[in-house]
């Protein structure tokens, strides 16, 4: 659940709790003010009631025409029974069952009056004491008004706190929204940020609440992670740049000195193996700084419309003027169907002229000089290039590792190979937005298809 | 070959020189971008191998005056790695190829020799303009038209139709156009010549009615 979902959640509902406390109790403290005066109302109507019925003969004439005018005004549903007693006992006979409540009754007798409910209905039952006798009178009437006062005020606090509830939960929604912007922001921007563009800094704001101080941590690491990239770069850079020219002459001395007839077959040995070992040094240098520059600069280099069919040309002649004993077969498919636009894509053509050179070396190195085919394919969209060599092949554990630094496969101890060539081809077919894919048969070889988008920019 | 060398590193410029020399080529050597640019202006070098690097100015530099002053001698950039953006402005500043450091010196001799052809191949007997049925070609601007209309060419499509424009009613094997065109002279196994044979009728509106690229089966192609 998104923490603006959460903050809303909880704010609303700890909101609603004290809502409805303050509801519940407002809704009791009126009950039991209206209970009261109901109470009350019901008490002056049992003595009323009792004025009336018993001392009717001795009043006067107006004074009972003004105790009967208020008498009139009667409860809603109000009934009055009379119960006579004498001393502790009462006489029940005549009234409904329904309507005693014996203990209550009973306790009017020496409390002078009791309430008690039955139902919708309330009772009041008042002890009389006169000069005819001792009676008790039982007045039962409904609080009609009161019922519907009640109901009303509980309906309008539900209402209330419906209403509230919703618009708590609206605003506390809009609340944590405006909380969590600058998040947002800063994971929108932090987003951005990757190995090519550590120069990007987040919005610290002005203020000095948590937000900024965190956007001022985050962009202290970021500082310190550009600088110790940039170190690492520099250093690679220098490093390589030292390291190429004792390796030219290593390289070049040995090469010279194989050249001489008049060696020892043990020197010649020894040459031979300082050769060997500073070439495999030189191919794993140069992989290592197209790596790194690849993974330092991205997709940001220069992209040029060109002709992949003629930038595996040059590839492919390059090779062959080096070393002539090495045959590549160059075979275009279906080229009826083919058009100038055919093998047209953007890239950066050197990088794509380093990609081909590392898997066609690759492919030559292990075909036991067996010619090493290349099929070019028009496929509308994109194009296709399938390198197949006649090798010892790939086995396939190591098909799905070949393209990590380092990586040789077990096949491959035997031979002289580095690990970073495909490395280097994969991230170069990467940022063309290309994928390369090896699939491999033992003894019978492996098959490297390329597909490149004609349009790689998007 | 009368090659120059501009290096600074002694220990790399004597081993391209004593290598070099096995090859029977004739040597100088420069050992900083002043020097080097005042030797190729004022020698008559056949190529030059040039470092990027160097003191006093650098090969780019050396590489934009010349092409001020529309000096055309082959270069070869010897180039460190640094970025590859350096290389292709380099080739975009008119060097004839390049060579990454640290080289094999067969890799040197292979791309000197490869320069070398591709330097010399032409502009030897041939008039600077060629027209046939309607297709002119001029190689002074390197454009082509077909009924006055400009076609547009990549170098490859340019070179084919330059070679088959040379050798009109003349029947070409696609070993030769191979030769000639790409400079392998050895079976590449390929179908790239009938692919840009195919590319130029296209782009010359040469349609079967209307033929002036014909294939003759089991020989090559001919232009009549």
């Amino acid at each position: 659940m998104k923490i603006k979902y959460k903050i809303a959640g909880i704010f609303s509902l700890t909101s609603f709790l004290i809502i409805g406390f303050i509801g519940g109790f407002l809704y009791f403290l009126f009950a039991n003010n209206i209970e009261k005066q109901f109470k009350e109302r019901l008490l002056e109507r049992a003595i009323i009631a009792a004025e009336v019925l018993l001392e009717k003969d001795n009043f006067s004439p107006v004074k009972y025409e003004r105790v009967k005018a208020r008498f009139l005004q009667t409860l809603p549903e109000e009934k009055v029974f009379y119960i006579e007693t004498n001393g502790s006992t009462i006489n029940y006979s005549g009234l409904p069952p329904q309507i005693i409540d014996t203990s209550s009754i009973e306790g009017s007798l020496t409390q002078k009056y009791e309430f008690y409910k039955i139902g919708d209905l309330d009772f009041c039952s008042l002890y009389y004491e006169d000069n005819e006798g001792d009676f008790i009178i039982l007045i039962s009437a409904k609080n009609t008004e009161g019922i519907a006062e009640l109901n009303f005020l509980q309906k309008a606090l539900f209402f209330i706190i419906f209403i509230s509830l919703l618009i708590i939960a609206g605003v506390s929604l809009v609340f944590a929204n405006q909380i969590l912007k600058p998040i947002n922001r800063m994971i929108i921007k932090v987003e951005e940020i990757s190995g090519s563009n550590l120069q990007l800094r987040l919005n610290e704001g002005k203020g000095k609440d948590e937000i900024s101080r965190l956007a001022k941590n985050f962009n202290r690491m970021l500082s310190r992670i550009e600088s110790s990239f940039f170190t690492q770069k520099n250093f690679i850079q220098n490093a390589s740049h030292e390291l190429r020219t004792p390796l030219t002459v290593i390289l070049g001395e040995a090469e010279f000195a194989l050249k001489s007839s008049d060696l020892s077959p043990d020197d010649r040995l020894a040459f031979q193996k300082i050769y060997q070992q500073a070439d495999h040094l030189r191919e794993m240098l140069n992989s290592l700084l197209h790596l790194s520059e690849i993974k330092n600069s991205g997709a940001s280099s220069e992209y040029k419309l060109l002709r992949i069919d003629e930038v595996i040309q040059k590839t492919v002649i390059k090779i062959n003027e080096t070393l002539p004993s090495r045959v590549i077969h160059l075979e275009y498919k279906n080229i009826e169907d083919l058009n100038e636009n055919s093998f047209v894509i953007t890239g950066n053509e050197l990088w794509l002229e380093i990609a081909f050179t590392n898997i066609l070396d690759n492919a030559l190195k292990y075909s036991n000089n067996k010619p090493v085919k290349v099929f070019l394919e028009d496929k509308l969209s994109s194009v296709c290039i399938n390198v197949e060599d006649q090798g010892i092949g790939i086995q396939p554990q190591d098909l799905s590792k070949i393209f990590s630094p380092f990586h040789r496969g077990n096949n491959a101890k035997t031979r002289k190979g580095y690990g970073i060539g495909l490395a280097l081809t994969e991230n170069i077919i990467k940022i063309h937005k290309g994928f390369i894919h090896v699939t491999s048969i033992m003894k019978k070889g492996s098959n490297v298809i390329i597909e490149l988008p004609k349009d790689s920019k998007t | 070959m009368k090659i120059l060398i501009v290096e600074d590193e002694p220990n790399v410029a004597s081993l391209l020189h004593r290598n070099l020399l096995e090859y029977g080529h004739t040597i100088g050597i420069a050992t900083d971008g002043f020097l080097g640019l005042d030797q190729i202006l004022t020698q008559d070098y056949d190529l030059v191998l040039l470092d990027i690097m160097l003191p006093k100015k650098s090969g780019m530099e050396i590489l934009r005056e010349l092409k001020e002053l529309n000096n055309r001698t082959p270069i070869i950039l010897l180039t460190a790695l640094d970025t590859t953006d350096m290389i292709v402005q380099g080739l975009d500043l008119g060097a004839d190829d390049y060579i990454a450091k640290p080289f094999k010196m067969e890799e040197v001799v292979a791309r000197i020799n490869a320069v070398k052809r591709r330097t010399t191949l032409p502009e030897t007997e041939n008039p600077l303009t060629m027209e046939f049925k309607g297709i002119k070609l001029d190689d002074t601007s390197k454009t082509v038209f077909k009924d006055d209309r400009e076609i547009k060419l990549t170098a490859t499509e340019y070179n084919l139709l330059k070679v088959l424009l040379e050798n009109i009613n003349k029947v070409l094997s696609r070993e030769k156009i191979l030769d000639k065109v790409w400079g392998v002279q050895y079976d590449l196994g390929t179908n790239v010549v009938d692919v840009y044979i195919n590319y130029l009728r296209k782009k010359l509106g040469d349609t079967s009615s209307n033929r002036i690229i014909h294939t003759v089966i089991g020989m090559g192609y001919v232009i009549r």
